[in-house]
């Protein structure tokens, strides 16, 4: 299930895809009413699971608590015809996975980021969050250089819904497969 | 994704430092510190293998810095689980570290104070002491955190671990004495400063030994009067046991030293 541009979910309006996979598809929006470019992620599949539903909303609103530089806000937890979605702040840059594809990074850039996510990592512990699946492509770096890390608490989900499934469904080969092995 | 989690058990702060671990050794190397083609060769490597050491280009001082498995990541990541009575957890955890460290001191005198903490719950003082004391020979170890006082509860004040602490306190003192005599400091995780000993002496309710101790720090302005933090001795936490070092809280002497400290 996916929306084309220009698709409206709520007071948002889709303006592009930009990527799909973690647990959902990521679209870029535009908040209708405050004029501003946000993320938006739709859970296509767990949207229509009451329970699931349920843990993504409480997941969601934990983590919107969070206020650090390094930590992508996330705006609100929003319905629209029937589908829940995350709205949270849209970081232009690359994902850390693109760029260490090349290679180990020299040593200060090692230090400049794995601080900022450590730094990113204790706050949330300080209030009492886990990331779950923290790796590089969950880290974008902004073209100043700062980190931001994504999905704060939200990895849990897909992880125990697949979990629970497991004895009897195959876990899905991509698209839901939050919990990554590394 | 951590071990304890490819396992179905639940994520914990300790699996997200691992995690953090990992990052760090992509972001050093450009890979993985566990090799395998497919996700089932990946978590069986985490579940049974020691991770990688980072290849020779990185320099040593760093790589030793970033290994995922270093003494220190591997001591922070298992301290959460004490608290929470999740020592064979914890004890486990390190002793994978230390398969990899055999020879950090630091690692070994934790893994004894664990299993000594281990003892200290189960009412067994005379293992606990013995296990203590084989964490003096390597590291230092006070032992017994707050955490695992609360979790003793009414024992806290039986005859056992009273006599527990008092052993534990003659060994340290007669091993501060000696170094004093000696002068010479193996190292500073061997050596019992007067810091250390304050806060053994605090636990058993020596309140006037503990103060001079804690002065004796504040003179000599040696390195570990830097760290001192009178709080992280009578912490809001250990204060929810109600100890020997209670009283200390109100002493003027203490609220005096505080202050000179710069803590209001």
């Amino acid at each position: 299930m996916s929306l084309a541009a220009g698709a409206v979910l709520g007071h948002y309006e889709t303006v592009g895809l930009i990527g799909a996979g973690g647990m959902g598809t990521v679209y870029r929006a535009r908040d209708t009413r405050l004029g501003r470019i946000v993320a938006i992620k739709l859970v296509d599949d767990l949207s229509a699971r009451d329970l699931a539903r349920a843990r993504l909303l409480r997941e969601a609103q934990h983590a919107s608590a969070l206020n650090h530089p390094n930590i992508c806000t996330i705006h609100e937890i929003a319905e629209a015809d029937g589908r829940t979605f995350i709205v949270m702040e849209y970081v232009e840059g690359r994902p850390l996975s693109d760029i260490t594809r090349g290679g180990g990074l020299p040593a200060e850039r090692v230090v400049a980021y794995g601080t900022q996510i450590a730094g990113a990592v204790a706050h949330a512990h300080d209030h009492g969050i886990l990331h779950r699946d923290l790796k590089p492509l969950n880290v974008i770096v902004t073209s100043e250089g700062r980190a931001k890390v994504l999905d704060f608490g939200l990895a849990t989900l897909v992880w125990h819904e697949e979990a629970a499934h497991a004895p009897t469904t195959p876990l899905p080969q991509s698209g839901t497969t939050a919990g990554t092995i590394a | 994704m951590a071990p304890e989690v490819l396992q179905g058990q639940p994520a914990t702060v300790p699996s997200d430092i691992w995690s953090l671990g990992t990052l760090l050794y992509e972001l050093t190397t450009g890979g993985l510190p566990f090799t395998g083609r497919t996700d089932f060769e990946l978590s069986s490597q985490i579940l049974r293998e020691p991770p990688r050491a980072l290849p020779a280009s990185v320099p040593a001082g760093r790589a030793q810095e970033l290994d995922p498995l270093s003494p220190m990541i591997a001591a922070m990541a298992v301290w959460p689980l004490a608290p929470l009575d999740r020592h064979d957890e914890a004890i486990a955890q390190l002793q994978r570290a230390l398969q990899v460290h055999p020879d950090d001191e630091v690692l070994r005198g934790y893994q004894h104070q664990l299993i000594g903490e281990r003892y200290l719950r189960q009412g067994k003082f005379d293992e606990a002491v013995a296990e203590f004391l084989a964490g003096f020979d390597v590291a230092f170890m006070t032992g017994g955190g707050p955490e695992v006082m609360t979790s003793l509860g009414e024992a806290y004040s039986s005859s056992g671990i009273q006599g527990f602490w008092q052993r534990l306190l003659d060994v340290a003192t007669a091993r501060h004495h000696r170094d004093l005599a000696l002068a010479t400091r193996e190292s500073p995780g061997h050596y019992v400063t007067p810091y250390k000993l304050a806060e053994l002496n605090l636990r058993l309710g020596n309140i006037d030994r503990a103060l001079a101790l804690l002065e004796e720090c504040y003179t000599n302005r040696d390195e570990n009067v830097l760290f001192i933090k009178p709080w992280s001795i009578v912490t809001p936490r250990s204060l929810m046991v109600d100890g020997p070092w209670w009283s200390v809280r109100s002493d003027p002497r203490f609220l005096d030293l505080l202050k000179r400290l710069g803590h209001p």
